[in-house]
């Protein structure tokens, strides 16, 4: 069996159980709990709601520079294997 | 742009999972610096300490949640992946039976861990969970008591599945990681021992009277290493997108309630590696005369574990060769894998009458499938042998 | 309403039932439907009527009744009294 065929199995086995597990729970049930309700009984302020956008896309800003980062390593990486057999081929 | 040999999945699985528990094991100790493992003073001391005072607290626990789930995710993939490709038959036994151990030292690690929160849906999971233990014949309600420390789930049981999650378990997974992955013998096959020919050399050649040619040695790095690096950079690219922007995988909605030992929530849930089982133990709802569905229920979870263990022993046909290239596994390989994604998705709905007779139906070809085996497999060596 | 005589005490002019509201199939805590007068577990639905008689599966025993004992119109849990030893030889017959 290839590996792209492997990998293509897997990849719709996850997809079968986050669909299942995620969306499929929200069908049946509506999402109320208490939860929301006590975030509603405590009204924030303009304040308070810049400072938590600002903490928010700090962490987004975070979050990209290190996908990033690892998206670069692989880049590299693969760059690395790649020389390296033409290299060996020689 | 170049395609990549031999660039499977399957091949790194286990290098990509010693990664993520290094990360599991680091961000652990971080959490561990703040978490207070004392039934009333833990919510606070995770949901308002560590997730809003502790700088990047809210990174590691993140790391931690998604971690589990991905660390899961990969013990899935790998165990079902050994399975495809007959990675439990002779010569490679004791892989399987050691990676079996880790299996279920990582279920342990994984629910005492999920417990510590002392959510809602921490709280009744382990309420749950010790429960079952007290259907055990004979001494059952004395080890319930035993594991508990108490009547009920209390601050005794989270004080002790703290001890078991922060140093039994993380030493237990260690010493069985060395085993698993050979580091043990990697010693002795890398000094010349059993008459100064070495372990890596074949039988044949190693009781021969002559000496043996050396063959050219293969570079450690960039065959053994950079292709497992490229996994796990990849990896690790995909984590930290789900840690950052879709945490929501890890972290149930109910758990963000403190725990109230008089109030069951409608629907009890555990994390969804272990929806299958809860399902299975759910299905048989009704009785077989004298035999309680409950029993049967439970009789079926200890079938599939035990059955999964001594796989070595249930397929009888010798031969290791990929399910592609025997039918009848195949379709039994598939039987399973369908059984364990449609078995986990029911977990987590609520029952209804539709719910549980899909669970019967998918829980009796679960358990059928390792009675079916022997004999299925049998049938298969006569006819390539 | 029936009288269920191993399940049920009298004090003045009413009768109660005394239970620990565990579950005892797993450990959950049934909540009381009054319509159908039952008690429903939420974990794997099992159900004990008022008196807290197993009804269907997986629950196969009653609710617990604790030691207790009646002073005058007081109810103390804890002790034990002539009324729930009653009850406990009621049961076993």
């Amino acid at each position: 069996m290839p590996n792209l065929k492997i990998f293509a199995a897997i990849v719709m086995c996850v997809f079968v159980l986050v669909i299942g597990l995620e969306w499929l729970p929200k069908q049946y049930t509506s999402q109320s709990s208490a939860v929301v309700m006590e975030q509603t009984l405590h009204v924030s302020t303009n304040e308070e709601k810049v400072i938590y956008e600002k903490e928010m896309s700090r962490r987004d800003v975070i979050g990209y520079s290190i996908v990033g980062y690892f998206l670069l390593l692989s880049v590299l990486l693969y760059i690395k294997i790649a020389l390296q057999r033409f290299t060996c081929k020689d | 742009m170049m395609k990549l040999k031999n660039f499977n999945i399957l091949l790194y699985t286990g290098a990509i999972m010693v990664v993520l528990g290094l990360l599991m094991l680091v961000s652990g100790i971080f959490l561990s610096m703040h978490y207070i493992p004392d039934a009333q003073k833990a919510f606070e001391s995770v949901h308002t300490t560590i997730m809003q005072e502790v700088n990047y607290g809210w990174l590691w626990r993140k790391i931690h949640a998604v971690g589990s789930t991905f660390f899961f995710l990969l013990l899935y993939i790998h165990l079902l992946g050994m399975l495809y490709f007959g990675f439990y038959k002779h010569g490679k036994t004791k892989y399987w039976y050691s990676g079996m151990v880790l299996y279920f030292c990582c279920m342990v690690i994984g629910f005492t861990g999920y417990v510590l929160p002392m959510g809602q849906m921490s709280y009744w999971a382990a309420q749950v969970i010790t429960s079952l233990l007290e259907y055990i014949p004979g001494a059952g309600e004395d080890i319930v008591l035993w594991v508990r420390g108490d009547f009920s789930v209390s601050g005794i049981t989270l004080l002790r599945f703290y001890t078991l999650h922060i140093v039994v378990m993380p030493l237990s997974i260690v010493l069985m990681i060395l085993v698993h992955t050979d580091f043990v013998k990697w010693y002795a096959t890398t000094k010349l021992s059993w008459n100064r020919k070495g372990l890596h050399v074949s039988k044949e050649e190693r009781y021969s009277k002559h000496d043996i040619i050396p063959k050219e040695p293969k570079p450690f790095f960039s065959n053994a290493v950079l292709k497992p690096l490229l996994a796990c950079t990849l990896f690790l690219a995909l984590f930290f997108y789900c840690v950052f922007f879709h945490d929501y995988l890890a972290f149930d909605a109910l758990n963000f309630t403190p725990a109230n030992p008089s109030d069951t929530p409608s629907h009890i849930y555990p994390e969804w590696y272990f929806l299958w089982m809860l399902q299975l133990l759910k299905s048989f709802f009704f009785d077989i005369g004298m035999i309680k569905g409950s029993y049967i229920g439970m009789a079926s979870l200890v079938v599939v574990n035990v059955g999964l263990l001594l796989m070595p022993l249930i397929d009888r046909n010798p031969r290791r060769i990929p399910a592609h290239q025997r039918p009848y596994f195949l379709a039994w390989f598939w039987a399973l894998v369908i059984s364990l994604v449609g078995l986990t998705i029911l977990g987590k709905l609520p029952s209804s009458t539709l719910t549980l007779w899909i669970g019967l139906f998918f829980s009796t070809v679960l358990m059928a499938l390792f009675f079916i085996l022997p004999f299925l497999s049998n049938k298969e060596s006569h006819a390539k042998s | 309403m029936v009288l269920d005589q191993k399940r049920d005490i009298k004090i003045g002019d009413y009768y109660y039932t005394l239970m620990v509201g565990i579950c005892t199939h797993l450990g959950c805590v049934p909540k009381y439907d009054a319509t159908l007068k039952r008690f429903i577990c939420p974990c794997h639905n099992g159900q004990f009527d008022y008196n807290g008689n197993a009804l269907a599966s997986p629950v196969t025993k009653p609710l617990v009744i604790p030691p207790f004992k009646v002073l005058d119109e007081t109810i103390i849990v804890g002790e034990v009294g002539e009324a729930y030893l009653q009850l406990m030889e009621a049961a076993k017959a």
